[in-house]
């Protein structure tokens, strides 16, 4: 594998691919456990098919047609739910599936033979493209940067966004930005796990790291590490075996959660 | 000085009326409780109070420039949350204000110690917030609410699910920073009426205002709808007058 790390392209891509996945889910996905925004969450990212067919049927890249649906759902549905009384559960289902109902319809549109569907819907690492990369790299530094700036601020409205607002802090603002952040960050990991399989990849490395992380900023980087651990691991079994690259990830990441899980029942909890 | 007024608020969740005209005063430094049935509209009244939500009809005003500190309830937060009991003490003094890349101050850390001790949680420094008591949790929240500094305390059920100890050794607090702090304690619980209060309210939607801080059992069935025991848990004088033997009082 090391020889075609050094002489392909697509490899090199996977690899930086799979560095910047891992930075990314590790702060999303310990925000989303955190926040337990997981339905929000996977509504976003299965909203985000129906830009990605917009894009096939009107010949742009798909991925810029799955960030405007993912953030349009990702605004959308904290206001109107605090609007309404419909139930932000009940509207996120209804988004998630208008949104890949509409992908169907804008592929079913597009001219010619219909495109493959199954890097976006089940993720391959192994076609990751320049461009991917450059939109992972932006939005990567975005959230970053976002976390760093206010981090006592974002841990605190975390913990407890009720008594953060009440020191003075404007957390509807807050709200959205990380709406923002969680829909960006979506879009820009579908090509290595896909929409189907992505929630597994934000939520399992979190959720193991909570077993041991002793703080906010131990379970993002314990996140981060098995995320990288992840992705690698499921590249490696892409690379030999050719199942798709989303597949191998997810198995790998629940085959872990299991162990670790066993692993603590039987040490300490005897 | 009155630090809080509120006049003939209402508010409504769609046709349900959670508060109907309630008005009252709070003197500053003076300790209030406010007693009522679940559903009566407790928890809409803090958050008027918080700012939380704006009142549909009447006025409040609170003549304090700091923000309010608040003590809520164990389940508005996540107890699995990972985080050492001195940070979440430290949360108590970020504000609006606070800048990019902010740090916890010196003099910050040194507040959280003197807080901390003064509740008796400095051993509990390091301690996660998932390992700590209902009693030791509930004293880790009010030294964040103490971190600001606040004019005015409000406790959402604070004794509602900690031990008799505890519960004692958190009236003694409370007791000790009355006259300086104005503190409002909300609670279902008739436990938590105790001789430090100077004025209790009863809410049921309406509100019952009784400022010298006795209450009568006439007005308790009126807000409970029914007749209620009144027992009053750990006080060491009468909070409710004496009842004639053999008859009922109904003043």
């Amino acid at each position: 594998m090391i020889n075609a790390i050094v002489s392909y392209q697509f490899m090199q891509n996977a690899l930086w691919g799979a560095l910047l996945a891992s930075i990314l889910t590790g702060i999303i996905g310990s925000i989303i456990v955190e926040k337990k925004w997981l339905m929000l969450s996977s509504g976003i990212a299965h909203a985000s098919f129906g830009g990605i067919g917009l894009g096939y049927m009107l010949g742009f890249e798909p991925i810029y047609g799955a960030f405007m649906f993912s953030t349009f759902a990702s605004i959308l549905v904290p206001t109107i739910d605090r609007k309404s009384d419909t139930g932000s559960e009940n509207l996120t289902a209804m988004l998630w599936s208008f949104g890949m109902a509409l992908g169907i319809l804008f592929i079913a549109f597009t001219p010619g033979y219909p495109p493959d569907m199954n890097s976006y819907l089940f993720g391959n690492i192994l076609t990751i493209s320049k461009t991917n990369l450059n939109v992972m790299i932006v939005v990567t530094a975005l959230v970053l940067t976002v976390l760093l700036s206010f981090y006592n601020i974002w841990k605190a409205y975390l913990f407890d966004g009720e008594f953060t607002f009440i020191m003075g802090i404007k957390t509807l603002w807050m709200d959205y930005i990380l709406y923002f952040l969680i829909a960006l960050s979506i879009v820009a990991l579908i090509k290595l796990v896909g929409i189907i399989l992505i929630m597994a990849l934000l939520t399992i490395p979190p959720s193991i790291s909570r077993f041991y992380a002793r703080s906010f900023s131990r379970l993002i980087l314990s996140s981060m590490g098995l995320g990288l651990l992840f992705s690698l691991t499921g590249l490696w079994i892409s690379y030999y075996t050719s199942i798709p690259s989303g597949a191998s990830i997810v198995l790998i990441s629940v085959f872990a959660y299991v162990l670790v899980f066993l692993t603590k029942k039987v040490i300490f909890d005897r | 000085m009155k630090i809080i007024q509120v006049e003939h608020l209402s508010v409504s969740y769609g046709k349900v009326k959670a508060l109907e005209d309630v008005s009252f005063d709070v003197e500053q430094g003076s300790f209030l409780s406010v007693i009522g049935p679940n559903g009566g509209g407790k928890t809409t009244l803090i958050k008027v109070l918080l700012g939380l939500i704006k009142p549909g009809e009447g006025t409040l005003k609170i003549n304090s420039e700091k923000p309010v500190g608040y003590v809520p309830q164990f389940n508005s937060f996540e107890r699995r949350f990972p985080i050492t009991v001195c940070r979440v003490v430290l949360m108590g003094s970020l504000s609006g204000k606070s800048p990019l890349f902010h740090r916890y101050s010196p003099e910050d850390k040194a507040r959280s110690h003197e807080l901390m001790a003064l509740l008796g949680i400095e051993a509990l420094h390091d301690r996660q917030i998932s390992q700590l008591s209902g009693g030791q949790m509930q004293k880790v929240l009010l030294a964040r609410a103490l971190m600001t500094d606040p004019d005015i305390l409000i406790l959402d059920e604070p004794t509602s699910s900690i031990d008799a100890e505890s519960r004692t050794e958190i009236y003694g607090i409370l007791n000790r920073l009355k006259g300086e702090k104005t503190i409002i304690l909300i609670s279902h619980d008739m436990g938590s009426v105790s001789s430090y209060i100077d004025a209790i309210a009863c809410l049921n939607v309406t509100m019952e205002f009784h400022e010298d801080g006795k209450i009568t059992e006439a007005s308790l069935n009126h807000i409970y709808g029914c007749p209620v025991d009144l027992i009053a848990h750990g006080v060491p004088h009468r909070v409710f007058p004496e009842h004639p033997l053999g008859g009922h009082s109904h003043d």
